[in-house]
């Protein structure tokens, strides 16, 4: 049912389209000054330092591959992708999933559920750098909030959870991993699209709860959830903040990441080293969007 | 640069363009930047913007901002500077900025050595203070010779005004929960060490673990060999740290964090390690003397668990340690790029806070020593009324050993984010001595790779 | 059996009502509570309610700090970018989504990986460009850099948005003489506005947080940002807790009002289109 509505429409609207040229290039012209106003030029700065020695204001010198070599020798580099490919596991897994939960616990509207709803969106109206400086208390060994509950129970409790190994990893992770709102309206939103009809149609055709979701409504959501996986990915490789503030990376850069190190380059004017480090993590985010864009079908419309 | 202008001008034009003919509510230029340039009015005031980090909450702000008032009242009517506060922490990025549009601020308030070395002077962006200063012999002589050497480049120019006062940099201890009549300076680090006991140290090892750094230093100082090293890293930044003076008071660092660290001090920031002395967890912490002003009486508010400002002593490291950079850029450069009135405020400016009043005054607000000035009658005695800087007054002698903190001797990275790092896992004894010292020299080696 | 189910379904989805509001909440509450101790009691007691209620603090930062001039600030600053750039990527992503025509494919992939781009390697070119158009130390040259902020998100948000819209619908304005403006904005912008909602959100807060090129754009007290007044308050050797947490509590505040306003507007908009079917 599904494909065969889809194909006479897709015909049908380009032949239109043609006619439409005009106004579809005219739509796009905003979007395309924004991105040549403030991307094109990073972009292609980015790119072509990283392939030189630059302190950042005098002449760049040609080094060649030099800086991604360094990179590949470097402890703190293969450390930080490490941390990286956990920490997009997680985020794909526990991070997507608990927001997609929510979502879906949302869209059954149980009692209280637009009380949740806003109240998850707090986290998010706070900037990463003061929940960053909040979950440093909430995890300080002597005053933190964690430790004190703790200790009413086990008063000789003490764990530095930001500065110990292993906890230290879990503790950055746990600044991100709950907080999933941005997933949650994503999934909450293309729910709320899903014609009633074919809810219907599929009730009426037995199914039960369960397999709604799973036959009906996960799959529509599908999108949706590819976007999640996309940003949340996205956020992970852009870390900076939560780990700047916290651990700064430690400890044994245990929570190092590749933001942290491009900094760092920065700090030591090594700024062809620090656009090496940049065009990595661009090249990551590409091919996380290639293969999200991939699995998830992200082209295809449902309707 | 040239060509990217031109580019970034271009599409400027173009989304103006654009935007009013999409919305009209696209940003445009009808509010009037202030920027940092002076604007003479019609009165014939001479009036100068500087962004400063030293304003509102910062620490430098509370003898800062008045000076600049003094300076404003001294010269009423012919000149005026209004100071601006920029967040510490953004504030070389927007020097380094506006270095690049070539419109940096008349005064601007220092940088990283290396920006200066690589970028401000070679650049010729700031102004040549040499023929200045050889008008003021009064005023060169009050400056440190160290200082001024280091200052002057080798065609004999003078871009970043010498330092004319040193602040060696000791620790305070509490009296109250810790009461010692020896003279911790004259001892050496074990006997200082073994007279301490089991008191606690508040350590910071977070951020850039700034106070296990300062006991880092004293301990290197401590080692043979270890003054030289250092000393040797203000030239040529270090990244070898298997010399054995490095290893032994990493040893002496670690054997301090494990019996002396006050609790809480694994992950300390500077804020976590101020509270603790300050809340009577621990008797001792390091920091420069400009912390005096936290034990004076207008800062009880802060104090807890008994703590009494009064109480707290100063001295210098055992050895007659001070650590303390002379060798050094000073705290202003003028820009090159400034009309000839600002550059006369400038000079005045400069020449107002090393005024011998301003800088007495500046001694007895963050403590240390202008070698080069003759003190005013009633100085000493001004001076013996914060207990604190009387110690260390009295500590600073001709037998006093300046050395440079570890973290200045370092690449910047290393100093700033691997060092802080690495802290937790020797603390916890996860790390040898040896072990640390490797991942320095790896991190180190990392950061300086061509 | 299927009562037992049922309850345990319903008391499974309280529970994650649950966890949601107190990982949220807690955080924030105990913040808020701190501010009104003393530096003492946050570090002698930091679970226990503050024993006096003290103002004092507030007062300080209101008297030295012009906290309602950098709401303003970031008011506008968040405002004015969002609702433009809210429109203009509304329109690249609608015929994006909508639309093939050459090009398609490399746009969408140049406005997605804007993403990607380190805020870090874009601080000088953009520097140099506010700079250049007389910008610099003006709330309008960050207004103009937010503008580009939420690019990619957003395109990505609303084309899924936008996508979602049956093309049936589409057709049938056409078919009733709709031009392409009408059939966009008519048709397809009122249906996508739970994308737009979210988009915008995002877009809003994302801006109403950022701190690096505000603070590296501005340095006057009358052009600030409320993020940027946060960090005067984490600078170097500065220890009091009280007002540190005074001051997120400043900061934060406002952005929880104006969001829990903004969203009763926002969810009603969207229930009143009733996109249902």
């Amino acid at each position: 049912m599904e494909s065969g509505r889809k194909r006479p429409a897709r015909t049908k609207a380009s032949r239109l389209q043609r006619a439409n040229y005009k106004w579809i290039y005219l739509f796009l012209l905003p979007t395309v000054i924004i991105f040549a106003m403030f991307y094109v030029v990073p972009i292609v700065e980015v790119f072509v330092t990283s392939f030189t020695q630059w302190d950042g204001f005098n002449a760049p010198r040609f080094n060649g591959i030099r800086n991604y070599i360094n990179l590949f020798n470097s402890h703190s580099f293969l450390t930080s992708l490490k941390n990286l490919f956990w920490w997009c596991v997680i985020a794909m897994t526990l991070h997507v999933g608990f927001g997609t939960l929510v979502a879906f616990v949302l869209f059954h509207r149980p009692r209280g559920w637009k009380v949740t709803r806003a109240v998850f969106m707090i986290p998010n109206v706070i900037s990463a750098a003061a929940w960053a400086m909040i979950y440093r208390f909430i995890f300080n060994d002597d005053i933190g909030i964690l430790n004190s509950l703790i200790r009413l129970i086990n008063p000789d409790f003490s764990v530095d959870w930001f500065y110990v190994s292993p906890w230290a990893f879990w503790s950055v992770t746990f600044t991100w991993l709950f907080y999933a709102v941005i997933v949650t309206l994503i999934v909450l939103g293309d729910l709320l699209n899903i014609p009633q009809e074919l809810t219907e149609a599929a009730r009426i055709d037995g199914a039960t709860g369960w397999q709604l979701i799973r036959y009906i409504h996960l799959p529509l959501c599908r999108t949706a959830i590819g976007t999640s996986i996309i940003c949340s990915l996205t956020s992970r490789i852009a870390m900076y903040e939560q780990i700047a503030l916290t651990t700064a990376g430690g400890p044994d850069y245990e929570t190092v990441s590749l933001p942290i190190l491009l900094v760092n380059a920065i700090t030591d004017y090594r700024y062809g080293y620090a656009n090496a480090v940049g065009v990595l993590m661009f090249l990551f985010g590409l091919v996380i969007l290639w293969l999200v864009n991939r699995l998830f079908r992200m082209d295809e419309t449902d309707y | 640069m040239k060509k990217k202008r031109i580019f970034a001008g271009l599409l400027a034009g173009a989304v103006l363009t654009a935007g009013l003919a999409g919305c009209g509510s696209t940003p445009s230029s009808s509010t009037a930047p202030s920027g940092s340039a002076a604007a003479s009015g019609a009165t014939g005031v001479v009036e100068v913007t500087i962004p400063s980090y030293k304003t509102g909450e910062n620490v430098g702000a509370v003898f800062f901002e008045p000076q600049v008032e003094r300076f404003n009242q001294a010269y009423e009517g012919k000149y005026h500077i209004t100071l601006e506060s920029v967040p510490q922490d953004t504030f070389l990025d927007q020097m380094k900025m506006l270095a690049q549009q070539g419109e940096l601020p008349v005064l601007v308030q220092s940088g990283d050595v290396d920006w200066l070395t690589n970028v401000v002077y070679p650049n010729g962006l700031a102004y040549d203070l040499s023929g200045w200063l050889d008008e003021h012999p009064d005023l060169k002589a009050r400056l440190l010779p160290d200082g001024l050497a280091f200052c002057t480049d080798d065609s004999g120019a003078v871009y970043s005004m010498p330092l004319a006062t040193v602040r060696p940099t000791g620790f305070f201890w509490n009296s109250a929960l810790w009461d010692t009549q020896e003279d911790l300076s004259a001892m050496t680090m074990d006997q200082f060490i073994t007279a301490m006991g089991d008191q606690k140290i508040a350590f910071s090892t977070a951020e850039n673990g700034w106070v296990a750094a300062l006991f880092l230093t004293a301990a290197i100082a401590d080692e043979e060999g270890g003054i030289d090293w250092l000393q040797a890293g203000v030239e040529n930044r270090i990244t070898d740290f298997s010399e054995p003076a490095f290893v032994n008071a990493i040893a002496t660092l670690q054997q301090m964090l494990q019996n002396n660290a006050a609790p809480n001090s694994i992950g300390a920031t500077y804020a976590d390690a101020a509270n603790s002395f300050m809340s009577n967890q621990a008797a001792l912490i390091a920091n420069g003397p400009w912390m005096s002003s936290d034990f004076a009486e207008t800062n009880s508010a802060n104090w807890s668990n008994g703590f009494n400002g009064a109480d707290v002593r100063a001295a210098l490291f055992p050895g007659q340690v001070g650590i303390a950079n002379t060798a050094t850029y000073g705290e202003w450069f003028i820009s090159a790029n400034a009309a000839p009135e600002e550059i006369e405020l400038a000079l005045a400016f400069l020449e107002f806070i090393n005024s011998p009043e301003e800088l007495e005054a500046y001694l007895l607000a963050e403590g240390g020593d202008a070698p080069g000035l003759t003190y005013s009658d009633g100085f000493k005695e001004e001076q013996g009324k914060t207990q604190v800087l009387a110690d260390l007054a009295a500590d600073t002698t001709a037998d006093t050993v300046f050395v440079p903190c570890i973290l200045d001797v370092i690449p910047s990275s290393v100093a700033n984010s691997d060092f802080g790092m690495l802290l937790p896992s020797l603390a916890d004894g996860t790390f040898t001595p040896e072990d640390f010292a490797q991942r320095m020299t790896q991190a180190a080696t990392e950061a300086t790779a061509e | 059996m299927n009562t037992v189910k049922k309850t345990a379904t319903q008391a499974f989805m309280y529970l994650v009502e649950l966890v949601v509001i107190l990982l949220s909440v807690f955080p924030i509450l105990w913040v808020v509570m701190s501010a009104f101790k003393t530096n003492g009691e946050i570090l002698s007691s930091p679970l226990a309610l503050p024993t006096s209620f003290s103002l004092d603090t507030f007062v300080y930062l209101f008297e030295t700090y012009n906290f309602p001039v950098y709401f303003l600030n970031s008011l506008l600053a968040a405002g004015v970018s969002t609702l433009v750039s809210l429109l203009f990527y509304a329109m690249g992503a609608y015929v994006i989504a909508k639309f093939e025509f050459p090009g398609r494919k490399l746009l969408f992939i140049l406005f997605t990986i804007t993403l990607l781009v380190p805020g870090h390697s874009k601080s000088q070119p953009i520097f140099s460009l506010v700079s250049d158009l007389g910008l610099f130390d003006s709330i309008w040259g960050v207004t103009l850099v937010y503008l580009s902020a939420g690019m990619a998100m957003s395109i990505f948000v609303l084309k899924a948005g936008f996508m979602a819209i049956p093309k049936s619908l589409d057709e049938a304005a056409i078919i009733d003489g709709a031009g392409f403006m009408r059939t966009f904005w008519s048709i397809n912008l009122p249906l996508a506005k739970s994308a737009l909602s979210t988009a915008g959100i995002l877009m809003f807060l994302g801006n109403w947080n950022e701190y690096y090129f505000a603070s590296l754009l501005t340095h006057s007290d009358s052009q600030r940002t409320l993020p940027i007044a946060l960090s005067f308050f984490t600078s170097e050797f500065s220890y009091n807790y009280t007002n540190l947490f005074a001051a997120l509590t400043i900061v934060i505040l406002p952005g929880i009002v104006l969001y829990v306003f903004a969203q009763e507007q926002v969810q009603a908009s969207v229930a009143a289109t009733g996109i249902k079917g």
